[in-house]
């Protein structure tokens, strides 16, 4: 059982000062084993912050990240599955499930985590998994029109089996969610 | 792993279980002195051993395993579960809110999930490591195995959670459990009810249950070596979020921390031992671990948790455990286990420093012999004196030295020992280590000569001797000062008292014989007669102390004797052989060392072969043992040589005369004739035997015994002699005494300090060390003192006086041989006679041997082997 973190658009310092205080005492080293983060984070003080939640941190280059050395895109492994990184900017149209799920394809991914868009979104599309964990820290976005609520990802990740919760800060509560992903041997096959 | 087949599996079963006389404790006993669990089934003999399985009646077992099975496949089900899994009926399962890995709330099952992923990961650590050296342990599903049986352990004790070294305990139990196993055990039901208790009982589907209810019910007893006895050293690792600041939090730990170390029930235990245990039994030890200010713990918390696992190799370290859980599944014998592992290198520990001292413990040097450590411990935890210390200590020293040679027939051997323990604290060097006497003193012998032959260097070894005897020992040393005092001079002379010393070192080992002898072959009633009449001829007793502890440890022998077959005596008879050969060696009768005499079997093809060495033994002393030992074996010849006797002596009489004269030329003018004309016996001529044995044993006058035996020959009805008249006083020694004098000097002192406790502890050997002056006339007057074989032995001995002028001073070796082989002729010439002629030569032998030594040693012990079997009759 690994519990993995998906996290991105957290835009500090530039349009938030920092993550919301109900979010950092959750993220509390020690549980999570692993983050997936899906771009920018854009200072080094952010990133060493989230270092401290997990050692083991992936990271993609959004288009706000000051890190250069940075990956565009990453492919992550776990057991049978294959997890796909991206921060987003790169699709057109932004967060469309077709375009992403071409580039699911292309990358051979079961799972695609990207972000860019600043608002949750999981969604099970042509046998793939495809998981936006919104902005962490709420930032805004000139993509999206409606309120933007902080949010990120966890996923317990079983075997092919996924487990994903999702935290929102809704009116200054913590909302858990939970989906459910259970990767298809089949239709990889078919693919 | 290999993994036995059904039918192998049945054959052991088999072994355990068609023993008729199987019982719960018969196979306990088997645990520990013999080796049914290597031949057996090793796994099965401990599920009893622990009471895993509550009785031997296999018909209960199925019902037993299934439900411990079950119980442990609940405990699985109960500990080992995803957070997300099972609890649907739970309320808060179904809140996200609260359950989500990432909520603090209590009542979160993830919370419960994440320490015990703490948990496991730590004992992951450990069992990666497990025997690493071992292919076994690397496998994945068998580390998975160990780390679900301990997790679930650890969770089921919280008290004391898993420490390290749990997994060290569980590793051996696993590889035992799992060796054995049967993996197809499909439709046992079908099969009769054996074979299906034993595919049940062992089935491979059941390896993690069985081995999680041996470790339990063994961590029943070892819990308490890992248990804090502070409950702040438990509350430690599990700092909670509420407590008070960190800063006080780590001044709290670090002053319960010192506090917690001391009330450690493991660390109290190793100092249990320390200042308890092995003050009691070995205080020199203790008393150099304690200068040197190694604390016991610094070693004992290993061994102790480890139960000695880290110790030896894994196939030994079954063997203990075999034994440990036979004789005490509550694991109590653990503490004697540890002191029979210190007094196993003990002498290693005197030798060393610091770190010598510390590394040897931390890093326990290999041993072959396992087995024996339970029965040791067993013995020091019955025996908790220094005594007991003491014959553990002489134990090993015999083992030691043949390290190669395990124990050619334990069963008997183990069980020997342990009916050999004598409670009465005699040193004792029991009668089925005979074998190992034997080899000890093969081994010793090499080691004599080699000393001998070669310039010593200084390094004797003591201890090569002490596992005879003290004596020896004692005798060792002095004669490695004695080596000291020769070296400066010149290379003749030096050659010539070495010869002299050897001689000497004969003549204690021919008394030591000669005790032996009484002691091992004459019978134990009269013995106390013999003895008490013996305390009172003995002059000074100053020699008796020095052979006093091998006379304890005859005695310990005698214990046991009464109940051993004639297969035993021959064993000992053998080992005395050697003894003797080795003295003529000293002697110089012998000229070459030959080892095969010692290289002793216990068949009769061997034992007739040490008759034969007997009768064309060169030397004649050995003669005088080889006698005893056939007066004492073959009683009925005895007597039939008592009926004998009174001829032989009159027609040996006129052979006296020659040698009397002889010897008297030789010898200083002495107050001694005077003395014979006061003892005169009173009817028989054996009494004067007796009297010839006893005022020679009392003289300090080399020559006295000979002078003295001829008026009892020749007048032969003689009665109550004062012994203090034929005792001369003041007598001037032969000069090779002096040194022996010397040796034994602190000996004589020892004994004078204490001689009344020792008597009246042990009234037997009151004469060893009692001044034997008072009761002197009841002892002659003692009927049992009074025997034919005496005066046949006085009367041959006179025969025989020629051959032995030469020990009267040191005398060049071409000189001894000669006459020696005279005497041997002698000696084969007897061997074709009747027995009772044959006796009586080798009377001859005895009694000039006795003198010989006593010209020596000017002491009296040597002439009591002769009158042992007289006591007998």
């Amino acid at each position: 059982m690994v519990l993995v973190l998906v996290i991105g658009d957290l835009h500090v310092p530039y349009r938030v000062h920092d993550l919301p205080l109900k979010f950092k005492k959750l993220l509390v080293p020690g549980k999570i084993q692993q983050i997936i983060c899906t771009g920018n984070v854009c200072d080094k003080e952010t990133f060493d912050y989230l270092r401290t939640i997990a050692a083991d941190v992936h990271v993609v280059r959004g288009d706000y990240d000051e890190f250069p050395s940075w990956p565009l895109s990453k492919i992550i492994t776990h057991g049978p599955l294959r997890i796909g990184v991206l921060h987003g900017h790169q699709v057109i149209p932004v967060g469309d499930a077709e375009s992403l799920s071409i580039i699911a394809r292309q990358m051979d991914a079961d799972i695609l985590l990207t972000g860019h868009t600043h608002r949750f979104e999981a969604i099970e599309y042509e046998g793939k998994f495809f998981v936006n964990p919104g902005s962490a820290t709420g930032a805004y976005s000139g993509f999206c029109t409606e309120d933007i609520k902080p949010s990120f990802v966890l996923m317990d990740i079983q075997g092919s089996v996924v487990v994903t919760y999702v935290y929102r800060l809704v009116d200054g509560d913590v909302k858990v969610d939970k989906i459910e992903y259970r990767k298809n041997y089949d239709t990889s096959k078919v693919l | 792993m290999d993994s036995l087949s059904f039918e192998e599996v049945k054959t052991k079963w088999d072994i355990i279980f068609k023993d008729p006389l199987l019982s719960l404790t018969s196979l306990r006993e088997k645990g520990y002195k013999g080796n049914i669990c290597s031949q057996g089934l090793r796994s099965i003999c401990w599920k009893l051993y622990l009471a895993y399985l509550p009785s031997l009646d296999t018909e209960t077992w199925s019902l037993t395993l299934n439900k411990e099975r079950q119980h442990y496949a609940d405990l699985r089900q109960k500990y080992i579960t995803s957070p997300t899994a099972d609890n649907d009926n739970d309320s808060n399962a179904t809140d996200l809110s609260v359950n989500n890995p990432l909520s603090l709330d209590h009542a979160n099952p993830w919370q419960e999930y994440f320490k015990d992923t703490e948990l496991r990961k730590i004992i992951k650590q450990d069992v990666e490591r497990t025997f690493p050296e071992n292919e076994y342990f690397r496998s994945a599903s068998i580390q998975n195995q160990l780390l679900d049986i301990l997790f679930i352990y650890c969770k089921m004790n919280t008290d004391v959670s898993y420490r390290q070294g749990m997994h060290e305990l569980l590793a051996p139990i696993l590889w035992v459990v799992d060796k054995e196993s049967l993996s197809n055990t499909s439709g046992y039901a079908m099969e009769d009810s054996e074979d299906a208790i034993i595919k049940q009982s062992l089935s491979a589907d059941y390896i993690e249950h069985d081995t999680f209810a041996l470790f339990s019910a063994l961590m029943k007893s070892a819990k308490a070596y890992y248990e804090y006895n502070d409950e702040v050293f438990n509350r430690r690792p599990a700092k909670r979020t509420g407590q008070s600041s960190d800063v006080d939090y780590a001044r709290l730990i670090k002053e319960a921390q010192a506090e917690a170390a001391k009330l450690t029930p493991v660390v109290m235990k190793c100092n249990k031992i320390h200042e308890e245990y092995l003050r009691t039994i070995d205080i020199e030890l203790y008393n150099h671990l304690k200068n040197l200010e190694i604390e016991p713990q610094l070693y004992g918390i290993r061994w102790i948790r480890l139960l000695f696992g880290r110790e030896f190799p894994i196939n030994q370290v079954l063997i203990l455990w075999d034994g440990m859980f036979a004789e005490d599944p509550t694991l109590r014998l653990v503490d004697f286990v540890c002191l029979a592992l210190m007094l196993r290198i003990r002498d290693e520990l005197l030798e060393s420093d610091y770190a010598g001292c510390l590394s040897m413990l931390m890093r326990y040097p290999s041993i072959n012999d396992v087995e024996v450590l339970v029965p040791q411990a067993i013995y020091l935890r019955d025996h908790l004196s220094p005594e007991g210390g003491n014959n553990i200590i002489q134990q090993n020293a015999i083992r030691l030295r043949k390290p190669i040679i395990p124990i050619q027939i334990p069963a008997q051997k183990e069980s020997n020992r342990v009916e050999g323990l004598v409670p009465d604290g005699f040193v004792h060097v029991t009668k089925n280590s005979a074998v190992m006497l034997n080899k000890a003193i093969l081994s010793a012998v090499g080691e004599v000569k080699k000393n001998v032959l070669r310039r010593p260097d200084g390094q004797y070894e003591h201890r090569k001797r002490q596992s005879t005897s003290d004596f020896s020992q004692r005798y060792a040393h002095s004669y490695q000062q004695s080596i000291h005092d020769t070296e400066p001079h010149q290379n003749s002379e030096d050659i010539l008292r070495l010869k002299e010393q050897n001689r000497q070192m004969g003549i204690v080992i021919q008394r030591s014989i000669n005790i032996l002898e009484q002691e091992l072959l004459g019978k134990p009633k009269s013995r106390e007669d013999v003895n008490a009449g013996d305390a009172d001829k003995i002059e000074k007793s100053s020699d008796g102390t020095t052979s006093r502890s091998s006379f304890e440890y005859i005695a310990g022998n005698n214990n046991e004797e009464s109940n051993i077959p004639t297969s035993n005596e021959i064993s000992i008879l053998n080992v005395l052989h050697g003894l003797k050969h080795i003295r003529d060696v000293l002697n110089g009768s012998v000229k070459e060392f030959n080892p095969h005499i010692l290289d002793l079997t216990n068949n009769n093809a061997e034992d007739h072969d040490h008759w034969e060495v007997v009768d064309d033994g060169v030397s004649v002393v050995s003669m005088a043992g080889t006698e005893d030992e056939t007066a004492s074996v073959t009683k009925e010849v005895q007597t039939k040589q008592e009926r004998i006797a009174p001829p032989v002596n009159a027609s040996k009489a006129p052979n006296l005369e020659p040698t009397f004269t002889k010897d008297s030329e030789i010898s200083q003018p002495s107050p001694l004739p005077s003395s014979f004309s006061s003892p005169l016996s009173d009817e028989t001529a054996s009494q004067s035997t007796l009297l010839q044995q006893s005022n020679p044993l009392a003289d300090q006058i080399k020559i006295s015994n000979s002078i003295s035996e001829k008026p009892s020959l020749i007048s032969t009805t003689q009665s109550r002699s004062s012994p203090r008249g034929v005792r001369p006083t003041s007598i001037s020694l032969p000069k090779s005494k002096f040194k022996l004098n010397d040796t034994m000097n602190d000996l004589d002192k020892r004994s004078v300090s204490s001689p009344k406790s020792s008597i009246v502890s042990n009234s037997k050997y009151s004469w060893m060390v009692e001044g034997c002056t008072e009761d002197d006339d009841n002892s002659l007057f003692n009927p049992k003192r009074s025997s034919i074989i005496g005066i046949s032995g006085l009367s041959s001995y006179s025969s025989e006086r020629t051959n032995y002028g030469y020990l009267d001073g040191p005398i060049e070796d071409e000189d001894q041989f000669e006459k020696s082989t005279t005497s041997n002729l002698t000696q084969k010439r007897s061997k074709n006679t009747s027995p009772s002629e044959r006796n009586r030569s080798e009377n001859i032998g005895s009694i000039s041997s006795m003198n010989s030594v006593k010209k020596a040693n000017n002491n009296a012990a040597p002439a009591i082997p002769v009158e042992d079997p007289l006591g007998v009759l």
